[in-house]
Parts: structure tokens; C-alpha cells; sequence
């Protein structure tokens, strides 16, 4: 039992005690080292998480508003309109490099002159279609201007500048031309349909 | 049973408890600043990474507020721009003294122009490398506005940094 320890003689107790106690706040540190470590490395990357998020949405609601903008203002829909404004959208998400170099210029203008709206595949990153009653149609051509809306949707894999492998970011953004006040505004979809 | 004798034996005499005392402090003295930088840090980190996401959400007020002015050159848009971004800065409690942000409008909708206010913080080595009818808004803001610098003492000085975040729009105003 343990208790023969009190048998030793007081002197030697002392120093028999002295290294057990000596180390506790290295022991300590070598504990909680691990898990503050942990702690610092979830702050950013939460923290990287958050930013690549609001810096990706940024970015595609600025292409969905170009995209609505150049065929709202372009007047007769025709391919080659629809085709600027596809590729207005995609230049200004190649103009956002998202997380300090992760560019978007690999993304697709999804541009097909002979599909309706120009829509080569749908769903695709970028689309054009008719916004009428919170509904986005991409394969209905809009009766007028003001139907004339342009869907973005991005999906990402980027790498964690720590070390702690790729995410997989999404944004969407839908604007549609509002010729009363002469400019694109975002609005929100309840329904979209390809066809 | 242990007498109160013996017990009292076990208890170690003050003067041989000194040296002891001296081990235990010098070792807490070693040890704890490692701790407390790696708290400090991650506080540091954590409230940098989100003022930093403050300061992207006031560059794309500012873009958004340049695309819908009027077209005119950077210089033009550049009170209302500042006045946009300095407005959502105070709003997150981020100083928008001119000595701490820099906001810079660059501009391809008028002619081809670039307007800086406040502090040189930033300057950019693709100035007007953007597309046709569109503005960009870049905002740039001294560290030490977005966040204490908690690691100073230690030797990891946040005072030369600064976050900085560009927003491009094409212009979306009226037309002409």
C-alpha cells in the first residue's frame, strides 16, 4: 500500500516529492499544446470558410447582374446579344480571383447560339431565361426586357491554405433587367425550371 | 492509522520548500508565455479573419455604389463611394479615419481613371486591367483599425499589415 510512504524519513520526502511536482506545468503545456493548436488552426479555417464564401457570392451576384444588364439593355433578343451578355458575366467572374488565387475564369459561359436563350446545357453556371412572378425559366424566351433575367451558380473546390484539404463552395445569384429604373437588381427565385 | 504526528512529519518544511517554489515559478515563467501567445493568437487570428470579411462586404458596397452612379470619371465617384464604405466600416465599428483605409476607385466607364482616398496603404500593379464599362472598388485597411495588436509584446506586430479586398461591377447606372 502506498501508505508505507509515510514510513520515509521527512528530509527525504522532500526531495523525493520535488520531481514529481517540477514538470506539472510542462506536462501541462504538452497537454493543452495539442488542442490550442486545434483551436488556432479551426479559427481560420472557419474564418477562410466565411471569406471564400462572401468573396464567391460577390463575385457571381456581380456576373448575374452584367449578365442582366447587357441583355436588358441590348435591345432586340437576338444569339449574338444573348452571347455578349454570357460573356460579360463570365468576365466578371474571371476578374474575381476567389481566396487570394483560385481564379473563376475556368468557368463555362455555358454558350450555345442555337439553344434557346443561348443555354447550352441546363443546369449550367451561367444561364439566361425568363423571370416572371419569382419563377426562372431558362428555357422559355422572355417576352419582354423586363422577363429578361440571368442565373449564376458556381460550384468550387478549393484548397485550405491549411493544410486541412479541399471545400466545396457554392453561390447562386439570379438578376433580372428592370427597365423602369434602368438597371439590373437581384432577385430572389422560388421556382427554376429548365424548361 | 497515521498518527497526527507522523502526518504532520509528511509536511515539508518551509525552508526546504523554497527551492521548490523557485523550480515550479521558473518553469511557469518558461511555459506560459507559450501559452498565452498561442491564446492571444488565436484570438488575433479569429477576429482579423472577421473584420477582414467586413472589410470585403464594404468594398462591394462601394463597387455596387459606384456601378449605379452616373457615368463619370474616378474622381467624380470617388466622395460617394467613400461616404458608402465608410458608412458600412463604422456600422461593423471599424475606424474610418482616412489615416486607417484607403478606398480606391478605378474606373472604364467614363474614360479610363483612377481615384485614390486616405492613406497609401495599397497600390496595385494591374491599375485599369478590367473590362470595358465596368468599376472596381478596392478597400484597404490598416490592421491595427481591424483588430488590437494583442502579440506586439511578443514580437509579432500586426502595426505594417493590412487587409484589402477589390470588387469589380460592370456598370449598371443609367445609360446615356
Amino acid at each position: 500500500m502506498r501508505r508505507d510512504n509515510h514510513k520515509v524519513h521527512p528530509r527525504r520526502r522532500q526531495w523525493s516529492i520535488q520531481p514529481a511536482r517540477s514538470g506539472v506545468a510542462t506536462v501541462w503545456l504538452i497537454v493543452s499544446f495539442p488542442a490550442m493548436l486545434a483551436a488556432l488552426h479551426l479559427v481560420l479555417e472557419v474564418g477562410w470558410m466565411h471569406r471564400t464564401r462572401s468573396e464567391l457570392q460577390i463575385a457571381v451576384n456581380g456576373a448575374a447582374l452584367a449578365g442582366a444588364r447587357v441583355w436588358g439593355t441590348g435591345g432586340t433578343n437576338n444569339a449574338t446579344l444573348r452571347s455578349l451578355a454570357k460573356s460579360a458575366s463570365s468576365e466578371i467572374l474571371a476578374s474575381h480571383p476567389i481566396s487570394g488565387d483560385t481564379p473563376l475564369s475556368a468557368v463555362s459561359a455555358n454558350d450555345n447560339p442555337a439553344s434557346t436563350n443561348n443555354n447550352e446545357a441546363c443546369p449550367g453556371s451561367i444561364l439566361l431565361g425568363s423571370f416572371t412572378a419569382a419563377v426562372f425559366s431558362a428555357g422559355i424566351p422572355p417576352d419582354s426586357a423586363d422577363e429578361r433575367a440571368c442565373r449564376v451558380s458556381i460550384t468550387i473546390d478549393v484548397d485550405s491554405p491549411f493544410g486541412l484539404g479541399s471545400r466545396t463552395f457554392v453561390a447562386t445569384a439570379t438578376a433580372a433587367w428592370d427597365s423602369a429604373n434602368v438597371k439590373a437588381h437581384l432577385v430572389t427565385v422560388e421556382t427554376f425550371t429548365c424548361l | 492509522m497515521t498518527s497526527i504526528k507522523k502526518k504532520a512529519a509528511l509536511i515539508p518544511t518551509h525552508r526546504a520548500m523554497a527551492p521548490r517554489r523557485a523550480v515550479v515559478s521558473l518553469e511557469l515563467l518558461v511555459v506560459m508565455p507559450i501559452g498565452l501567445i498561442l491564446l492571444l493568437s488565436i484570438a488575433l487570428m479569429g477576429s482579423l479573419l472577421s473584420h477582414s470579411n467586413r472589410v470585403l462586404q464594404a468594398a462591394d458596397v462601394g463597387a455596387q455604389r459606384a456601378s449605379i452612379a452616373p457615368r463619370a470619371v474616378a474622381l467624380v465617384l470617388i466622395p460617394d463611394v467613400v461616404s458608402a464604405v465608410d458608412q458600412h466600416l463604422a456600422a461593423a465599428g471599424i475606424s474610418t479615419d482616412s489615416s486607417n483605409r484607403q478606398v480606391i476607385v478605378e474606373e472604364r466607364v467614363q474614360s479610363s481613371t483612377v481615384a485614390s482616398s486616405g492613406v497609401n496603404l495599397y497600390s496595385p500593379s494591374d491599375t485599369l486591367n478590367i473590362p470595358t464599362n465596368s468599376v472596381r472598388v478596392t478597400v484597404a485597411i490598416k490592421a491595427t483599425a481591424l483588430t488590437s495588436d494583442l502579440l506586439a509584446n511578443y514580437g509579432f506586430s500586426i502595426a505594417n499589415g493590412y487587409a484589402f479586398h477589390r470588387v469589380l461591377r460592370l456598370h449598371n447606372g443609367p445609360t446615356l
